[in-house]
């Protein structure tokens, strides 16, 4: 007798594992990647805010000053992963904080792993878009991700590594701590302080009191009419001060080791191959007054 | 100079001026506590306000086990950490084998500063408890509700940091 | 854990600055100060005893509205609960909703493995196990020192890039730092 049973259940038996391998596999492309996205937007009234806090990580923020007393924040939270149950699942363990203490106003994001639960493995990333008022002071931590704050008045705190920051009208006073990345300011003014390491900074029409310690990275800076003070510390860095009409500021410069390429107009107390001071004084009221070691230094 | 029993005495009767002279006695170095904690102005402004108000209110707790500073140090710290809402999570790893190298020459104080007040805040706080204001991790641990071996992990990796920020010349 | 010349730490910490609060922070903590003996007062404000009389006009005037209080109670309470409940069928989780949507991955934001600079450094470092002079030298030692913190930042980077990254700055950011490392090691190695 043919045996076509035992074929026809050889054949069966493919397909039902096909079937059952089919099912049970993760159906996803990988050359797509699916976002799951939550939101949340906030806004704070009355009593006013004095200080907004956020400390984020991996974050894009971006703080805009506006016309109205209250403070709107929207919060994007995504997850990325070409398989949409573990993009789901790994946004869940993306949490934030957004509440009130007294007159300070706390924003953050972070990962939140219950018992037993593995780290995400999904692309995780944190937007801010938030509109405030240009008084209301400001202290931001960020890591890994983007920095933009526009038309802000009052006290800045900034903490940013390995950030593309941008500053666009602040004024008032402020610290600004960077680790890599970039910072590119533009129209600074006021009282501030930059702690700068391995970062990209390039600063344009700023006036003011400005104060910078430079350890490695790239430092440019325009300044303009209004600078009163500028006092650069530098350790390896490369620091070039670009002004159309430099000689409005008094200057007076000490390098140990560092390659130096002035105006003519300056006047030199020491100039040897490794130790260099130099000065140009006309009894101006702005002055400028850098120390570096290592690195290089140009102005021109 | 008024003695500290005498001081604490006119306190509790009120004297403003006793009052005023306590404050001015301990507002510097406990003020720079609070700002190297809390890493800002505005916030050391308002835990330098609340400790001394909680001072004032609470004197006659005090019963004299330690000196008055250290008092009121205890309080500005919790004070300065609640402010944070400092949580320092549970890490206990053994550095015992590992060693920091603090450089060949001396360090700035200017950037050991702005270096300190970089660190996060955990680390930052742990640092100034045990480097600067002289705690033992054993003291450390009760305050910040922490065990002994997570301070000595947070203050490693605290000046692992910093000495990586101040790369020497 | 070991510390190495940690004597300059100790002498750098001695010269930290010391801060003074501003003199208006004196007036807040003085201005508090004098509340508190109002706010002390006001705990220990007296008690008052009322009239038994009043009781009775209250006893009195409960009894004769309260059935009909009573019917408006009764009716107030079934719309609530016929509110709550419909709402509790209708409203949608409290948590924020998520949504779904799609990116199409960019293979040139991924970040690759090991980079050539590493396996060049850690080269060096094997040719410097048996060739002291040179690396010995203050400079060279420098060059180590200022490679390994850029290979930190670069690890640090790295992770933070993770698997499926969608961000330009971030690979902006390594290939400059990988170039920076390329930079050393052309350094060190001509010093060799």
């Amino acid at each position: 007798m043919k045996k076509i049973i035992p074929y026809e259940l050889e054949v069966f038996t493919v397909f039902l594992t096909w079937i059952i391998v089919v099912t049970n596999t993760p159906v996803y492309s990988q050359n797509m990647l699916q976002v799951a996205t939550k939101s949340v937007e906030k806004s704070i009234g009355n009593p006013a805010v004095r200080t907004l806090h956020i400390s984020a990580e991996k974050a894009d923020i971006e703080l805009v000053a506006w016309d109205k007393p209250e403070i709107s924040v929207v919060l994007e939270l995504s997850s990325k992963h070409p398989d949409k149950a573990t993009a789901v699942s790994d946004l869940n363990k993306f949490q934030y904080i957004a509440e009130r203490s007294g007159k300070d106003y706390f924003l953050r994001n972070y990962i939140l792993l219950k018992e037993g639960e593995n780290k995400p493995v999904s692309n995780l990333k944190a937007r801010y878009v938030i509109h405030l008022p240009a008084a209301c002071a400001v202290d931001v931590k960020n890591t890994f991700g983007t920095i933009l704050l526009k038309g802000l008045n009052n006290n800045l705190s900034l903490k940013a590594d390995f950030c593309t920051t941008t500053l666009v009208d602040i004024q008032g006073k402020g610290m600004l701590a960077t680790r890599f990345g970039d910072l590119k300011g533009k129209e600074i003014s006021g009282s501030f302080s930059f702690a700068s390491d391995h970062t990209n900074l390039r600063l344009e029409q700023i006036s003011g009191a400005i104060k910078m310690d430079a350890v490695y990275g790239n430092v440019e800076i325009y300044p303009s009419i209004g600078l009163n003070s500028l006092t650069i510390q530098s350790k390896k860095a490369v620091i070039t001060l670009l002004a159309k009409n430099w000689q409005l500021f008094d200057y007076n410069i000490n390098g140990a080791y560092t390659t130096m390429k002035l105006p003519n107009g300056f006047k030199w107390k020491k100039n040897t191959a490794d130790f260099k001071e130099a000065f140009f004084d006309r009894k101006q009221i702005a002055n400028v007054q850098i120390n570096t070691e290592f690195g290089d230094l140009t102005i021109k | 100079m008024t003695s500290e029993s005498e001081l604490i005495a006119d306190c509790l009767l009120h004297d403003r001026t006793a009052q005023r002279l306590l404050y001015d006695r301990y507002k510097k170095s406990m003020y720079t506590l609070a700002y190297r904690i809390t890493a800002d102005f505005d916030d050391a402004n308002d835990v330098l306000q609340d400790s001394f108000l909680e001072v004032f209110r609470h004197l006659d707790q005090f019963r004299g086990e330690a000196t008055l500073g250290a008092w009121i140090k205890k309080i500005v710290i919790r004070k300065s950490t609640k402010k944070k809402r400092l949580v320092i999570w549970e890490n206990i790893e053994d550095h015992s084998q590992e060693s920091i190298n603090w450089g060949e020459s001396e360090i700035n104080a200017a950037h050991l500063e702005t270096a300190i007040l970089s660190l996060p805040d955990g680390f930052r706080t742990i640092f100034v408890l045990a480097e600067v204001e002289g705690y033992t991790h054993k003291e450390i641990a009760v305050m910040m509700k922490i065990s002994e071996g997570t301070s000595k992990s947070q203050l490693f990796h605290a000046k692992r940091k910093l000495r990586s920020m101040l790369t020497s010349g | 854990m070991k510390e190495i010349n940690k004597e300059f730490l100790n002498k750098a910490l001695t010269k930290l600055n010391i801060y003074e609060p501003g003199e208006q922070l004196w007036l807040q903590i003085q201005d508090n100060l004098n509340e508190l003996p109002l706010q002390q007062a006001t705990k220990n404000l007296a008690e008052y005893e009322p009239d038994d009389k009043i009781w009775a006009l209250i006893e009195k005037e409960w009894s004769v509205s309260k059935s009909r209080k009573a019917m408006i109670w009764y009716a107030a309470a079934t719309v609530l609960l016929a509110s709550f409940l419909g709402l509790w069928l209708l409203l949608p989780a409290q948590s924020p909703e998520i949504l779904i949507s799609q990116q199409e991955i960019d293979s040139r934001l991924q970040a690759g493995k090991q980079a050539a600079t590493d396996e060049q450094f850690d080269t060096l470092k094997t040719y410097c196990e048996t060739e002291t002079v040179v690396c010995d030298r203050p400079d060279f030692k420098q060059l180590t020192h200022e490679y390994e913190t850029l290979r930190l930042a670069s690890q640090q980077l790295q992770q933070a890039i993770g698997n499926y990254n969608t961000e330009p700055d971030l690979m902006r950011q390594l290939s400059a730092l990988e170039q920076e490392k390329a930079d050393i090691l052309n350094k060190m190695a001509k010093l060799i």
